[in-house]
């Protein structure tokens, strides 16, 4: 029989033991309940990358090394010798990031981006306006969208020209030393048309005609609006959200473009890809962290749901339909995947690694990394990082672009500097 | 792969000597004798920890770091924490009962005090030299944070976490934790203490960032507080209760243990190399991603956990059969460097500096297998020949 002090010494090990599991069992509810509930906030911090981030930074920097061509410009997909503005300034930013991390030394930086530079300041411009939506990057000529045999003028985008428009500001405002060249690249551009009516205007060539558009829905919209503004093109309703609306996806109420889809054939995409760029470079100035935070948590919920780790975003992929907009909300429907010609992929659905990186290094949560994590090892170091992986199969999606690379890389850079890229341009570098 | 060192009493060197040789079967002739109160056995493992991870800092491509790194999901670090953990709590035990509670408690605050001089002296020295010449100490600081008075600032009360010095910050807390954890032993509550830091552990993997207070927190890419302390309170509660722990494993049969320690080992081994090396394991996305955070070691997953005991058995079982062909061989060595880790650790760091500084490590993995061996023993002989003892701490 133990004595009356061992009993005594017992049952205090017991309560203790008690209060220990009854504490931890309240927190976890407690704290499951709130990163499931409540619309997460940003936490912009610098960090040190670790090494399986480091060499994630490398994986996504051996594409540039790879499809670099001769004049400069980095290939959109891998041995696709094609560019838009759009990935143009992903690879600004890429190679930005790459210089900043230590990965490219400052005399090849400089050189290089010299290069890029002077050759986006000799491209032919649509109707010597402004640059074609899509070049072929190594003979420097206009072509259609996957199209880089034939030179064929197509028009511009706003939304394009806004992501490289604040891309030139950045690279201007942290080297001095390419701030002439930057400047040169937009000089020569007549911008007029690019805005009418505070609206963000765009031009389709459909045959010979030329059809002259509003371009943009809420997210991209205020996105490049902001872009735009700092090469001095005022858009106050596209930097507004009049036409913001809220749907129920997932039980939270995610933003969306009240504009109906079918009167103007321009789909109301709620996609991640906006929100992580504005967050990662404006520090959510052009949109709000509390509407990107909408977009995150309806994933979040979804991917606690499902148990799919859900980043979804536009993204090109390794088989037809190549291109896809995996929707939040699209069309009056939630987590749709459309094709770029605005059929349902739904076999295509899938996440992608870009807006897992982005989320993860604006939010840092739970969730966040629990994605990021799960799919940071997609990629093969010696071609890059690739797009993200298919639902379907539970495979990856091989895609290797430009665009993936280049945000993996500014994502990173944003983590180790820990501040809205424009606002850390701002301080130049020596 | 990061490796950690172990901070350890004042005792002086022991050296090793082979115990006279007992009767029994040829096995049993090679086993370990206890002599003395010092267990050498537990030196040899500090020292092979040492030495891996001395290596392993001295990247590149060589035939030590072929063996020693990516093979299983388990690093010298956490051998490291595991064992100052269980001789702290032995040497805690042996404190209480001759001095008391505070006594032993002082003492574990003081070699806290300890460690924490030796991070900051090697911080403030590190960030002096980045600052002179930015990079030079890369492998501590590759920039520092601007203005200089911030990263300063943010050294004594580890806002920054310098890589090869965090391991200091994670000794410097759990040291400091240690008097409760010593507190909540002499009260009898080993289960509530081991359920409190498995709590904290599994809090931790369900909710990373929670924890997150300290820069040991959920940004550390190294070592997350609130995961390490687990293996450090577990080998802490080993060592104070190292007496009733060995009744009990000498009750179970001979064999069992290392078979188990076998098979773990194995099984961690298989796994890691189809795993990281052929890639064909897991082969879902989805699947994958499960089993990337079981193994993620900066939140010690709990596939790690296992596999740490099971390699660390079969070590222990090896040194224990065949010690007295280890201290005829590479034991004596061993031993040296294990008894004075922190002394390695600290004095390694130039070692490793310079490395990095010269543009190691050299394309050809025989070259660095040399230069590495050669580290290895300058070590050694500056442990041997006392050199800069009375500065250096140990």
């Amino acid at each position: 029989m133990p004595k009356f002090h061992v009993i005594v010494a017992r049952a205090r090990a017991f309560h203790v033991t008690l209060v220990i599991l009854v504490a931890t069992s309240l927190a976890h509810a407690a704290l499951t309940t709130a990163e499931t509930r409540f619309v997460p906030k940003p936490h912009p911090r610098a960090v040190e990358l670790s090494e399986e981030d480091a060499a994630l930074a490398r994986t996504a920097w051996a594409y540039f090394e790879k499809n670099r061509l001769q004049n400069g410009l980095v290939s959109s997909a891998a041995a696709f010798p094609a560019t838009t503005m759009w990935d143009a300034a992903s690879q600004l930013a890429g190679m930005t990031a790459a210089h900043e991390l230590g990965i490219l030394e400052r005399p090849a930086f400089d050189d290089w981006m010299a290069r890029v530079l002077s050759t986006l300041a000799a491209i032919p411009l649509y109707r010597n306006e402004l640059p074609n939506k899509a070049y072929n990057a190594e003979a420097l000529y206009p072509t259609g969208y996957g199209q880089v045999t034939t030179r064929k003028e197509i028009g511009f985008s706003a939304l394009d020209l806004g992501r490289i428009a604040s891309w030139l500001t950045i690279v201007g405002d942290r080297y001095p030393r390419h701030r002439e060249a930057c400047r040169a690249v937009f000089a020569r551009w007549k911008l007029e048309r690019l805005a009418r009516d505070g609206r963000l205007m765009g031009t389709d060539v459909r045959g010979v005609t030329e059809a002259y558009e509003q371009e943009g829905r809420l997210g991209y919209e205020q996105y490049a609006a902001y872009g735009l503004a700092k090469i001095g093109i005022v858009a106050k309703e596209a930097s507004s959200f009049a036409h913001l609306r809220y749907v129920a996806v997932e039980d939270i109420y995610v933003p969306v473009d009240g504009r109906d889809t079918y009167d103007s054939e321009a789909h109301n995409y709620v996609t991640s890809e906006p929100y992580v760029l504005d967050g990662l470079e404006n520090g959510f100035a052009a949109l709000s962290s509390n509407l990107a935070g909408r977009v995150l948590l309806a994933q979040i919920r979804r991917g606690r749901r499902t148990g799919v780790p859900t980043a979804w975003s536009e993204d090109n992929l390794d088989a037809s339909p190549w291109f896809v907009y995996n929707s939040v909300y699209v069309d009056g429907k939630a987590w749709t995947t459309l094709d770029a010609s605005g059929h349902e992929a739904e076999s295509k659905r899938g996440s992608s690694l870009k807006a897992a990186i982005g989320w993860h290094v604006l939010f840092r949560n739970t969730d966040t990394e629990r994605v990021y994590k799960a799919m940071r090892w997609i990629g093969d170091p010696k071609a890059g990082a690739f797009a993200g992986f298919y639902e379907e199969g539970d495979r990856p999606n091989r895609a290797l672009t430009l665009n993936t690379n280049g945000i993996v890389l500014e994502a990173l850079l944003y983590a180790r500097v820990g501040t809205p890229l424009t606002t850390w341009a701002r301080s130049p570098a020596r | 792969m990061r490796m950690a060192t172990l901070p350890q009493s004042r005792d002086a060197v022991v050296t090793v000597r082979p115990p006279a040789r007992s009767r029994g079967s040829v096995l049993s002739g090679f086993r370990y004798v206890a002599d003395g109160s010092r267990d050498l056995r537990i030196d040899m493992a500090r020292g092979l920890a040492i030495v891996v991870m001395v290596t392993n800092h001295l990247t590149g491509s060589s035939y030590l770091n072929a063996v020693t790194q990516g093979r299983i999901y388990v690093s010298a670090a956490e051998a490291f924490v595991f064992l100052s953990g269980f001789v702290l709590g032995f040497a805690s035990l042996r404190r209480v009962e001759d001095g008391g509670l505070r006594a032993a408690s002082r003492a574990l605050v003081a070699r806290a005090g300890t460690l924490y001089r030796t991070y900051l002296v090697l911080a403030v020295v590190a960030a002096v030299v980045t600052l002179v010449h930015a990079g030079a100490a890369a492998p501590i600081f590759r920039e520092l944070a601007t203005p200089p008075w911030k990263a300063m600032l943010a050294i004594p009360i580890f806002g920054v976490s310098p890589r090869l010095l965090d391991v200091l910050q994670l000794y410097v807390l759990l040291l400091c934790a240690s008097p409760v954890a010593l507190y909540a032993l002499r009260r009898g509550w080993t289960a509530p203490l081991l359920l409190a830091s498995a709590a904290a552990w599994a809090f931790h993997q369900f909710h990373p960032y929670a924890l997150s207070a300290t820069p040991l927190g959920r940004e550390h890419p190294y070592f997350v507080l609130a995961a390490w302390q687990l293996v450090y309170v577990v080998g802490f509660v080993f060592g104070y209760h190292r007496t009733a722990l060995s009744n009990v494993l000498r009750r179970a049969p001979g064999w069992l243990l290392p078979i188990l320690a076998v098979a773990g080992v194995a099984a961690s081994v298989v796994a890691n190399h189809l795993d990281t090396r052929l890639g064909v394991w897991p082969v879902g996305v989805v699947d994958r991603a499960f089993w990337t955070a079981a193994t993620d070691r900066s939140s010690m997953g709990f596939a790690r956990l296992p596999s740490a005991a099971a390699l660390f058995t079969l070590i222990f079982s090896l040194f224990d059969r065949f010690y007295r062909l280890f201290a005829r061989t590479i034991g004596p060595g061993l031993v040296a460097l294990g008894q004075s880790s922190l002394y390695v650790f600290v004095v390694h760091i130039p070692f490793v500096v310079a490395w990095h500084a010269l543009g190691l490590p050299m394309q050809s993995a025989q070259i660095t297998t040399i230069v590495q061996l050669g580290v290895l023993v300058a070590l050694l002989a500056m442990v041997r020949s006392r050199f800069l003892f009375n500065i250096v701490p140990r």
